[in-house]
């Protein structure tokens, strides 16, 4: 039970990012990461040593978000298949031809936080899943796709879904704040299914 | 479909998920594709400033605190736990054993012996027993008599059967009834006697 609070524990603020995220409130998500913290700690037992414990936790912490959390969701403002589907036709780019030519020193430097805390939480969860794993919390396809439950090819596929959709919203506000002159065309046709993979409760 | 192949590549590329075969593929089509290699250029940027953007979100000191607090307290019970399954449980008992003898061993010191002088009549101890007890003479002793001493004080003294003791024994016979003078090292609660000196009081003839 040591490694527990040597492993685990300290974990706890890698949860706590994931379950804002995924909550987008302080309260629900500190909620989450005691009820995952908790359920680790009578189920450490079945945790494997030497496997990521941050996968493992965020497998509990799914399962508890989903659970709980998706019927909360329901009674407020569901995110359904078809805005999601909208979204991702209006938003995502796939000219490039319109990129700064070179975006690390021009765009994302003027990104702001907050800015991109928007474009996050406009994505479809599922995306926005991969996102949080591989690209902010540093995890392998292979973590991410134990913590997801989801094949390792699925989160490439995922991952490039997530980051074009991403991409399309970041290139919106450039429009907006002049950056580039752009059009936006959807990467995918009309009426294609794009969805990806998943959905919550699907 | 082709154009999809190479996107997703070109993200396992820039995470480097790509066996070293199929990374070699995608850097020759990166490095023939002006428009991959300016996409690459651009998730590169998209995934550091990501990075950078994960820190705004940070766990309240307060609920970092309270969490803390909970399995603090769980680690305790957890501990105390632990002491009381089966095995922990022989190991306190054994434990409280201890406690309990230890002081014992080391309160034998009150039977320590301490230098003592008695007066009295050398006896045989196990005789003078039965004699008070009202039992028939010899029936504590039917090994051989046992020397003693009853002292002035009443009390029935046995005597060691060290070195000392056994050379007083070997007088025995002479030394029956004799009123004597004894130092020596005495166990009060056994009321036994390590002699160290004896000293026999010769009754004064009668001088007619």
């Amino acid at each position: 039970m040591d490694e527990f609070y040597e492993s685990i524990l300290p974990l706890s603020k890698n949860l706590y990012r994931y379950a804002y995220r995924l909550t987008r409130n302080e309260r629900d998500a500190e909620d989450l990461v005691q009820d995952t913290l908790l359920r680790a700690y009578s189920k450490f037992e079945q945790y494997q040593s030497g496997t990521s414990p941050l996968a493992w936790l965020l497998v509990i912490l799914r399962s508890i978000f989903i659970n709980k959390y998706r019927k909360k969701k329901r009674e407020g403002n569901q995110i359904s298949l078809e805005d999601v589907s909208s979204g991702v036709d209006r938003i995502v780019s796939a000219d490039t031809r319109d990129l700064p030519p070179q975006p690390d020193e021009f765009f994302f430097r003027d990104v702001l936080d907050a800015e991109l805390k928007d474009a996050l939480e406009k994505l479809p969860r599922h995306y926005l899943e991969v996102i949080l794993l591989v690209d902010m919390e540093e995890m392998s396809y292979r973590e991410a796709g134990d913590a997801l439950s989801i094949p390792t090819g699925t989160v490439m596929s995922r991952l490039h879904r997530a980051r074009k959709i991403l991409q399309g919203q970041l290139q919106e506000l450039a429009v907006k704040k002049g950056i580039v002159k752009s059009k936006v065309q959807p990467i995918y046709p009309q009426g294609a299914n794009q969805n990806g993979g998943a959905q919550y409760g699907t | 479909m082709e154009h999809d192949y190479w996107q997703e590549r070109l993200q396992a590329y820039l995470d480097n998920e790509l066996s070293p075969a199929d990374h070699t593929a995608v850097k020759n089509h990166i490095d023939e594709s002006p428009e991959l290699k300016a996409e690459l250029e651009y998730f590169r940027s998209m995934k550091k400033r990501l990075l950078q953007h994960r820190d705004t979100v940070q766990m309240p000191e307060s609920v970092a605190a309270r969490i803390q607090q909970q399995f603090k307290k769980k680690r305790v019970i957890y501990r105390w736990g632990r002491y009381l399954k089966p095995s922990y449980a022989l190991a306190m008992a054994a434990g409280v054993a201890l406690a309990v003898l230890l002081p014992m061993a080391f309160n034998r010191q009150t039977y320590a012996f301490g230098e003592k002088t008695l007066t009295g009549t050398i006896t045989c101890s196990d005789c003078s027993i039965a004699d008070r007890a009202g039992l028939q003479m010899g029936v504590l002793c039917k090994d051989g008599h046992q020397l003693g001493l009853i002292g002035e004080d009443g009390n029935i003294y046995r005597i060691a059967m060290d070195d000392k003791g056994l050379q007083i024994n070997d007088k025995q016979g002479s030394l029956y009834n004799a009123s004597v003078e004894i130092r020596g090292e005495l166990l009060p609660a056994e009321k036994l006697i390590r002699v160290l000196e004896l000293k026999e009081y010769v009754p004064q003839q009668a001088s007619f």
